[in-house]
C-alpha cells in the first residue's frame, strides 16, 4: 500500500517533519508495523515536496482505516492511496495536488526514488558500528559509496545521528561518503550548508 | 514546471509521463505516448532559449571594439578574483578597502566587489558602495577594483555581473538588479517564467553595451553545482542569449577553507558544497549525488573530465572557468562583525559598520582573502578594466589553487613554427587539414612560498583533448562529452625553474580542443567517468576532512584547433 500526500510544502525541514510525523498521525488506523515514509521533490506544477507512506509487499493495515486516518491527518492536501500493481487509486484534494501525490506514489511503486525518513530499524542506527552490522540492525537493503570505492563489511559506519536512506528498485539503500579518517558517514548531513 | 492545465484523467500513466525525472527510456509505451501528447501540448518541456547552432567555428565574434585580441598583443597576465563580498552584503564582514588591500598584497591585479543582490542592496547598498570603491582605487592604484553584483539569478544560483567603470555604471547595475535579481523580483523558484527572466537579464546587459551606455558587461555563474539549481539547459540558454555577456562559470568555488577538520577548521564540506539530492524541490533531478560535492576543490561540472564543461566545449562554443575566494568571513582572522548587529540594522543602514577585533581566531570561518588561495589569471593587452574584461571574454584564462605555479603559457602552433608563436589559451588555430600541430606548455615553477608558507610543487601535468561536434538542439540538457579524455600525462616532479612540455598531434583533420590540468599529485583517484577517460583525477572532497593546501590543482581554458 502506498499513500501520497501533497500539501504544497516547499521547505525541506517541513517536508522532513511531515514524513517523520506521519506514523503518529496515522495511528488511529491500527497496527502500522512495517511503515516507511519518504519525501520526494516534484516538479509537475510549481516545484515542491510531496510525502509518501508505504508498506513494502506483505502486511499492511486496512485500506479504509488508513484512508480515513490520512484524510483527517492532512486536511486539504492532495492525497492518493494505491498499491504497486494498481493503475487506479482513491484520491482526494485539488487536481494538481492529487497529481503531485500520484507522481510520488508512482516513484515508490516503481522503486525509482524517495528520500526515506521512517523505516523499521531506523532507531537502531546509533553510534559507530561496522557497516555489516548497520545494514543488518538498521534493516537496510544495501549501501552505496558516493564518490569512492565500494565499502567492505568491516568498515566503520558512523550515523552521526541522522540517516536518510534512498528508496530504489533494490530497496532501502544507505548512501555514504568517506569522511575524516576514512570512516563512512551519511552522504546527507543533518544540517545543510547555508 | 508551472502553467500546467489539469489533465483529463489523473492516473499513474499520466503521473509517470509528467514526471520528467523519469527518462523516456524508462517509460512504458502507454506512458511514453502520453508524455509525447503532453509535450506537444506544451504541458511539459523547457524554455526554448536561443536556437542551437549546428556548428560554428569557435571564435567569439563580438562587435568591432570587442573583437578578440591578437595573441601577440597580450602583454600582461593579471591574477584576479571576481567574487568578493563586503560590509554591503547581509552576510559580509570586511570593508571594500580591506578586501582590496589583501587582494593587492596577495598579488592580484584585479578584483570585483560582488555584494548580494536584494531589496536593501538595490535600495541603498549599491549607491553606498560606489564611494568606497573609488577610495580603494585611489589607495591602491595598481589594483583594478570593479564594482559588480552577485546576481541572484532567477530560477537558479548566484552569478557575478561585471561592468567596466564609467559614468552611470552603478545606475545601470542598479537598474539590472531592480528588474532581474530574483531576491528583488521574487523569482527564485524554478519556473519557466523565471528561467525566461534570467535569459532576458543577460540580453538586457548586452543591449546596454550595444546602446553605448557601458563599454562592457560580463556575467559568470557562481558555484554552479552547489545546490543543483543551474540546469544544463539554463547554462546553454544564458550563453546563447548573448555569448558576449554570459561567458562562463566558477570552475572552483570559494570557501576553500570550509573543509578543514574541526576544531582547527569549520569541519564542513569544502566550498560549502554539502547538499544532497532530494533536499530542494528546485533541483535539477538528473544531476547525480556526486555533483553536490567539490572534487579536489573544483566544481563537479569542471572537475569531471568528459563532464558538463566539456559538453559545452564540445559544441564548439567558448565557456570559461574561474577560481575565486567568495570571501565573506576569513578563516583564522580575529576581526568579526560586531556581535549585537542584526539583519534589521543591515536593512536600515544598507551596510554593516567595519568589523571589530575579537580575541581568538575564527576557526568557524571558511573563506580566504582574495588571492590568498584561489586565482583567476587573465591575459590582457593593457593593465586596464577594459583589458581585463576583454581577456575574460576571449577566454584567455587559467586558474590555480595555492599559487601552484608562478606562470603558465600554453600554446598550440603548427609544427616548425618558432617557439613563442602559435595561439594561446582561449584562441583558435586554423591549420590546413592534414597538418601537424604541437601543444607547447611552458610553466614557470613556483619559487616563492604561498599563503600557507610553503613552496608548492607542480608534480604532474595532464593534457585533455575533446572533439568538437556542434550542439544538436535536442541535447540542451546534456552533461557528458564522450569524446573528451586525458590524452597525455607528464610526471614533472623534481623540476625547477621553467618547465617545457611538448605534445604533437599529427594529421589534424577534425576540429578539437585541448586544455591543461596540473596538480601537486598528493591526492587522486580515477575520474568519475572511468580510468580510460581520466586515470588519475581529483578525489571527491571528504566531508570535514579536506585540507585545501594538501590538494592543489590548476586548470586552463581550452585552445581550439579547427582545420580548414
Amino acid at each position: 500500500m502506498i499513500i501520497g500526500v501533497d500539501a504544497g510544502i516547499t521547505s525541506y525541514t517541513e517536508a522532513d517533519a511531515l514524513a517523520g510525523s506521519l506514523p503518529a498521525r496515522l495511528s488511529s488506523a491500527g497496527d502500522l508495523a512495517g511503515i516507511h515514509t519518504a519525501t520526494h521533490t516534484v516538479q509537475v506544477g510549481d516545484p515542491r515536496f510531496v510525502v509518501t507512506a508505504f508498506w513494502p509487499p506483505g502486511a499492511h493495515p486496512a485500506g479504509d482505516a488508513v484512508w480515513t486516518a490520512v484524510l483527517a491527518a492532512v486536511p486539504g492536501a492532495g492525497i492518493v492511496l494505491t498499491a504497486p500493481q494498481e493503475q487506479d487509486a482513491r484520491t482526494s484534494g485539488p487536481d494538481l495536488a492529487v497529481l503531485g501525490a500520484w507522481v510520488a506514489a508512482t516513484r515508490i511503486a516503481r522503486g525509482l526514488s524517495g528520500r526515506v525518513v521512517t523505516w523499521p530499524g531506523a532507531a537502531e542506527l546509533t553510534g559507530r558500528m561496522p557497516l555489516a552490522e548497520a545494514l543488518e540492525r538498521g534493516g537496510l537493503d544495501g549501501v552505496e559509496v558516493i564518490g569512492g570505492d565500494p565499502a567492505g563489511p568491516d568498515e566503520t559506519f558512523d550515523p552521526l545521528g541522522f540517516v536518510r536512506p534512498r528508496w530504489r528498485a533494490d530497496g532501502c539503500v544507505l548512501q555514504v561518503q568517506r569522511g575524516d579518517d576514512g570512516v563512512l558517514v551519511p552522504f546527507e548531513p543533518e544540517h545543510l550548508p547555508r | 514546471m508551472a502553467d500546467l492545465p489539469a489533465p483529463a484523467r489523473l492516473d499513474r500513466t499520466t503521473a509517470a509521463a509528467l514526471d520528467t525525472s523519469i527518462p523516456d527510456a524508462n517509460l512504458s509505451q502507454a506512458q511514453l505516448s502520453r508524455r509525447r501528447l503532453l509535450r506537444s501540448a506544451g504541458v511539459i518541456g523547457r524554455v526554448a532559449g536561443g536556437a542551437a547552432v549546428p556548428f560554428e567555428p569557435v571564435v567569439v565574434s563580438g562587435p568591432g571594439r570587442n573583437r578578440p585580441l591578437r595573441d601577440s598583443a597580450v602583454r600582461h597576465w593579471l591574477a584576479g578574483d571576481h567574487h568578493v563580498h563586503t560590509v554591503f552584503s547581509p552576510d559580509g564582514v570586511h570593508t571594500v578597502l580591506d578586501q582590496a588591500r589583501h587582494a593587492h598584497d596577495n598579488g592580484l591585479g584585479w578584483m570585483v566587489v560582488t555584494d548580494h543582490g536584494g531589496p536593501t542592496h538595490v535600495r541603498i547598498g549599491a549607491e553606498l558602495t560606489a564611494p568606497e570603491v573609488r577610495t580603494a582605487r585611489r589607495a591602491l592604484p595598481e589594483l583594478l577594483v570593479f564594482q559588480g553584483l552577485e546576481w541572484q539569478i532567477p530560477a537558479a544560483e548566484h552569478g557575478t555581473v561585471i561592468v567596466t567603470p564609467g559614468p552611470g555604471d552603478v545606475d545601470l547595475l542598479t537598474e539590472f538588479e531592480r528588474d532581474f535579481d530574483a531576491n528583488v523580483t521574487g523569482s527564485t523558484a524554478w519556473t519557466r517564467a523565471n528561467e525566461a527572466l534570467a535569459v532576458a537579464g543577460v540580453r538586457w546587459l548586452g543591449a546596454q553595451v550595444d546602446a553605448g551606455r557601458i563599454h562592457d558587461a560580463l556575467f559568470l555563474a557562481n558555484h554552479p553545482s552547489r545546490q543543483g539549481l543551474d540546469t544544463p539547459h539554463e547554462l546553454r540558454n544564458w550563453r546563447d542569449a548573448d555569448p558576449r555577456v554570459a561567458i562562463g562559470f566558477e570552475g572552483a568555488p570559494g570557501h576553500q577553507a570550509a573543509g578543514i577538520t574541526a576544531p582547527d577548521g569549520p569541519g564542513e564540506s569544502r566550498g560549502y558544497y554539502g547538499r544532497d539530492r532530494g533536499t530542494d524541490p528546485n533541483q535539477y533531478q538528473a544531476y547525480p549525488q556526486e555533483s553536490y560535492r567539490t572534487w579536489g576543490g573544483f566544481d563537479w561540472m569542471t572537475a569531471t573530465v568528459g563532464g558538463l564543461w566539456d559538453s559545452l566545449l564540445a559544441e564548439g562554443k567558448p565557456w570559461s572557468i574561474t577560481a575565486n575566494s567568495d570571501s565573506h568571513d576569513i578563516y583564522l582572522h580575529p576581526a568579526r562583525r560586531r556581535e549585537a548587529l542584526t539583519k534589521a540594522d543591515f536593512d536600515r543602514d544598507g551596510r554593516y559598520p567595519p568589523p571589530e577585533y575579537r580575541a581568538g581566531l575564527n576557526t568557524k570561518a571558511g573563506d580566504y582573502w582574495p588571492g590568498h588561495y584561489s586565482r583567476t589569471h587573465v591575459g590582457s593587452g593593457t593593465r586596464s578594466y577594459r583589458g581585463v574584461a576583454r581577456g575574460l571574454r576571449d577566454g584567455r584564462v587559467w586558474v590555480d589553487h595555492g599559487h601552484l605555479v608562478a606562470h603558465l603559457d600554453v600554446r598550440v602552433r603548427r609544427a616548425g613554427a618558432p617557439p613563442g608563436r602559435g595561439v594561446t589559451i582561449g584562441g583558435t588555430l586554423a591549420p590546413p587539414r592534414g597538418s601537424r600541430v604541437e601543444v607547447t606548455v611552458r610553466a614557470t615553477l613556483q619559487d616563492r612560498a604561498n599563503g600557507a608558507g610553503f613552496v608548492p610543487s607542480l608534480n604532474r601535468v595532464d593534457l585533455i583533448r575533446g572533439a568538437v561536434r556542434g550542439g544538436p538542439a535536442a541535447e540542451r540538457d546534456r552533461f557528458t562529452a564522450p569524446d573528451t579524455r586525458v590524452i597525455r600525462s607528464w610526471d614533472t616532479s623534481g623540476s625547477r625553474g621553467t618547465l617545457t612540455l611538448v605534445h604533437a598531434v599529427d594529421d589534424v583533420d577534425e576540429p578539437f580542443y585541448v586544455r591543461l590540468r596540473g596538480t601537486d599529485g598528493n591526492i587522486g583517484q580515477p575520474g568519475l567517468l572511468g580510468p580510460s577517460i581520466d586515470p588519475s583525477g581529483p578525489r571527491m572532497d571528504p566531508a570535514g576532512a579536506a585540507d585545501p593546501w594538501l590538494d592543489l590543482w590548476l586548470y586552463s581554458n581550452p585552445i581550439w584547433v579547427v582545420p580548414s
